[in-house]
């Protein structure tokens, strides 16, 4: 039997029992507009790649790491200092949570500003939306981890905000921790909630924001509504758009690793509960925005407290950028389409201005 | 006498709560000296005012324990009148004997506070101040209410307390560091401005570390006087356990001891002791052999400072050489958290090897900086090897970045030909 034939013979059996032959025909058939905004398409698919860099690399770091108060440090300790290669494997976990939060951001502003959340899209956005929040409390709950002295204050002062809400703060404030105060008990479940709950539940958002990707395809640019089918450039998703795609991966991989290398990320001090806080606590940059404005409000505004209506806002704000879809009807980019393209650079201008102000302030 | 106290102690709270009676006017039951004294203008108030916080009201003393008199009585007291036993101020000489009076006895001070001693009198009379007042009937040495306060005296361990260790310098200073008052007793009064700037003193006044020495801690207290030559190192040795034996146990010891010198004082003064430095020993401006000893090799004892010198230095020079490899490697992001718990052993090594110079043998100076030699040089082995590991992931890195470069080029190639077609 002839060496070549081999793989063929293999392929037949597989798709006589799964139809392979109909998935590569709809592949070959499907098509991804090609214009000068082209290049935005790709973040998504990276925070797809960086999401499988997680789970892999959150798989090896599971092989050793033991939560506990009193083994959470040590067992990190032992896995970049003695496991091999767990030094990569513990920076690249870390890197590449921080540009996957980077990703997923930079993937949502493109869409806003592509109008590409309008009909028939408003369930790619609400479920596009819903992923950003799992990845941001994927980032808080994996800061907690490593149980070090920066980690341990700046979840005590991230959980601390909970308990500014009237009525239920306190009952929350302690549910979230697992007691009064930030222990071992809140080690535990922020492990169960990173490792377990959290993974569980974006996989299933993932694939149902995946399915919705296929069945309705990539959006067309807001300009090319009047223009005739010749003049919409198109290009087939496999290979091409596909090749593109992996091309984006192995440059992030690269990314990754030169980070990994050059910028360690530090194991700092095992958290001593006892010990005053360090000075210049603040927490993740992706959070430092919303921090910022928090420390501009004054004490009290009002008969509410400062801290509570500034959270109330960015969560009102939260639900309002949730429904976009809903709210912005208009069609092409004039009118009222206009406004709410002002609106995302007022918001995109605001979360930089006041991360910047965090850093330099801190 | 104790009876009398007894009731009076059982009267206290009466007396306390029927200051005020209904129609205003003192009575029987007021405890009369507060009540007048409060009304009286300038220092005729103040021992009614500040009786308040003193330790004695708490534990039901009244003024008439200390002053005679009767302060159920609603009238003045009147000194000539003998009914009333008034007594009125004590003179300095009357105090030690009037506080003794009741510290001095163990049954008394049982009832009160059983963990304060009652050898404070014993101990005065053999003091210098006590000397002075009692023996030769100076007014002007410390008794009991120039270190205690009086009216207002609160336990040691009270903050507040003129004695609290902390305080201690301070009040001995208000009348040390007074020449005009100093004048007739022909001692220095640079002690506080000495200790102040001190080691000792850094450490109590700057950083309230109430564990370092105040001035009783090496005078005495009730028994103060000054330490007399041969007992310095004793006094020292209290703290500074291990450096008075190796001292004590060197040929050091006996030759300053024959020749009538003190030990410690010598070479790190008294009240003015700075933090001691290397460059005590040996040749240098800050060296104190050359106090005794003659710069030269001909002399055996400058050429012992200078090897002590130099092993003190080597180790030294040696910790800061690992030092700087093991931060180097921390820059790096490698894993050092092992190696900077060794460091802490190399440094633990060089402050036994400082304390060993007290031998004035250089083999036990050796002795206890070559363990801390040892750990250095396999730290420096470790460190090494990490940032050899460093290096090596750079290489790592280069290696996969080509592959991955690779992986590129080849798919853009593809890619074009797929898009040529």
């Amino acid at each position: 039997m002839p060496l070549r034939s081999v793989p063929e013979k293999a392929y037949r059996w597989l798709d006589e029992r799964m139809g392979l032959e109909d998935i590569f025909a709809f592949l070959r058939h499907k098509e991804v507009p090609q214009s000068s905004s082209s290049i935005w398409y790709y973040f998504g698919g990276v925070s797809l790649f960086l999401f499988l860099v997680q789970v892999t690399t959150g798989i090896l770091l599971l092989m050793y790491y033991r939560p506990g108060t009193a083994s959470s440090y040590e067992s990190l300790q032992f896995i970049v200092s003695k496991v091999n290669f767990g030094w990569l494997v513990r920076d690249i976990h870390s890197w590449s949570a921080n540009l996957m939060v980077l990703c997923v951001m930079i993937h949502m502003f493109s869409v806003f500003f592509l109008k590409s959340y309008r009909k028939p899209r408003e369930l790619t956005w609400m479920s596009g939306m819903l992923l950003l929040v799992l990845v941001l409390t994927f980032g808080f709950s994996g800061y907690l981890l490593p149980w070090n002295q920066l980690a341990f204050f700046a979840t005590k002062v991230g959980t601390d905000m909970t308990g500014s809400v009237p009525l239920i703060g306190d009952y929350v404030l302690k549910v979230v921790r697992g007691g009064q105060d930030v222990t071992g008990a809140t080690l535990s479940r922020f492990f169960g909630l990173h490792v377990a709950v959290l993974p569980g539940i974006f996989t299933l958002v993932l694939s149902f924001h995946l399915f919705l990707l296929q069945r309705q395809g990539m959006s067309q640019p807001v300009d090319w509504e009047d223009l005739p089918p010749e003049r919409k450039p198109v290009m087939p998703f496999f290979p091409n758009f596909v090749l593109r795609e992996f091309i984006f991966w192995m440059c992030a991989l690269a990314v990754i690793n030169a980070l990994a290398v050059f910028f360690p990320w530090e194991l700092g001090i095992k958290a001593d509960p006892f010990a005053s806080a360090p000075a210049g606590i603040r927490p993740e940059w992706y959070f430092m925005f919303m921090f910022q404005s928090l420390k501009f409000l004054p004490a009290h505004v009002g008969p509410l407290e400062g801290e509570f209506l500034g959270l109330m806002l960015f969560n009102l704000a939260g639900v309002v950028w949730f429904f976009l879809p809903f709210w912005d009807r208009s069609g092409g980019r004039g009118g009222t389409a206009r406004l709410v393209t002002w609106l995302g650079v007022f918001v995109v201008v605001y979360i930089l201005v006041m991360t910047v102000l965090g850093y330099l302030l801190s | 006498m104790r009876f009398t106290i007894l009731l009076a102690l059982l009267a206290l709270p009466a007396l306390a709560a029927g200051q005020q009676s209904g129609d205003g006017k003192p009575t029987a039951t007021d405890n009369n000296c507060i009540r007048c004294h409060s009304r009286l203008m300038k220092n005729y108030a103040l021992p009614a005012q500040r009786y308040h916080d003193d330790i004695h009201a708490d534990n039901g003393v009244l003024c008439s324990d200390c002053h005679g008199g009767d302060p159920t009585n609603p009238n003045r007291h009147d000194r000539k009148d003998p009914k009333q036993n008034f007594r009125g101020k004590p003179t300095p000489q009357q105090i030690p004997g009037l506080c003794g009076h009741c510290h001095g006895d163990p049954v008394y001070m049982r009832a009160h506070n059983p963990k304060l001693p009652v050898d404070q009198l014993e101990k005065y009379r053999t003091s210098r101040h006590g000397e002075l007042l009692l023996g030769k009937g100076d007014p002007k040495p410390a008794q009991c209410v120039s270190c205690h306060s009086v009216h207002d005296i609160r336990q040691v361990g009270n903050p507040a307390s003129k004695v609290y260790p902390t305080n201690v310098p301070g009040t001995c200073a208000a009348c040390h560091a007074d020449e005009k008052y100093m004048a007739d007793y022909g001692i220095p009064t640079n002690q506080y401005a000495l200790f102040r700037n001190s080691v000792h003193g850094e450490a109590l006044l700057g950083r309230e570390d109430t564990g370092a020495p105040a001035c009783n801690d090496c005078h005495g207290n009730h028994g103060a006087y000054p330490p007399e030559v041969q007992n310095i190192a004793q006094v020292c040795g209290l703290c500074h356990v291990r450096n008075d034996k190796l001292y004590e146990a060197s040929f050091h010891s006996s030759i300053f001891e024959s020749i009538g010198v003190s030990g410690c004082v010598t070479c790190h003064a008294n009240h003015g002791i700075r933090h001691p430095v290397d460059d005590m020993l040996g040749a240098g401006d800050r060296a104190t052999c050359g106090k005794c000893h003659r710069d030269g090799q001909d002399d055996p004892g400058f050429a012992l400072g200078l090897e002590m010198k130099g092993v003190l230095d080597g180790l030294s020079h040696q910790l800061d050489s690992t030092t700087s490899l093991v931060d180097k490697a921390a820059k790096y992001g490698m894993e050092v958290s092992e190696l900077q718990f060794d460091l802490r052993d190399i440094r633990q090594s060089l402050i036994e090897s400082r304390t060993s110079i007290h031998s004035f043998d250089t083999d036990e100076v050796r002795k206890s900086a070559a363990p801390g030699l040892a750990l250095a040089a396999k730290v420096d082995t470790l460190a090494g090897q990490s940032l050899a590991e460093h290096g090596k992931r750079r290489w790592w890195l280069g290696g996969a970045t080509l592959v991955l470069l690779s992986v590129i080029a080849g798919v853009i190639m593809l890619l074009r030909q797929v898009e040529r077609k």
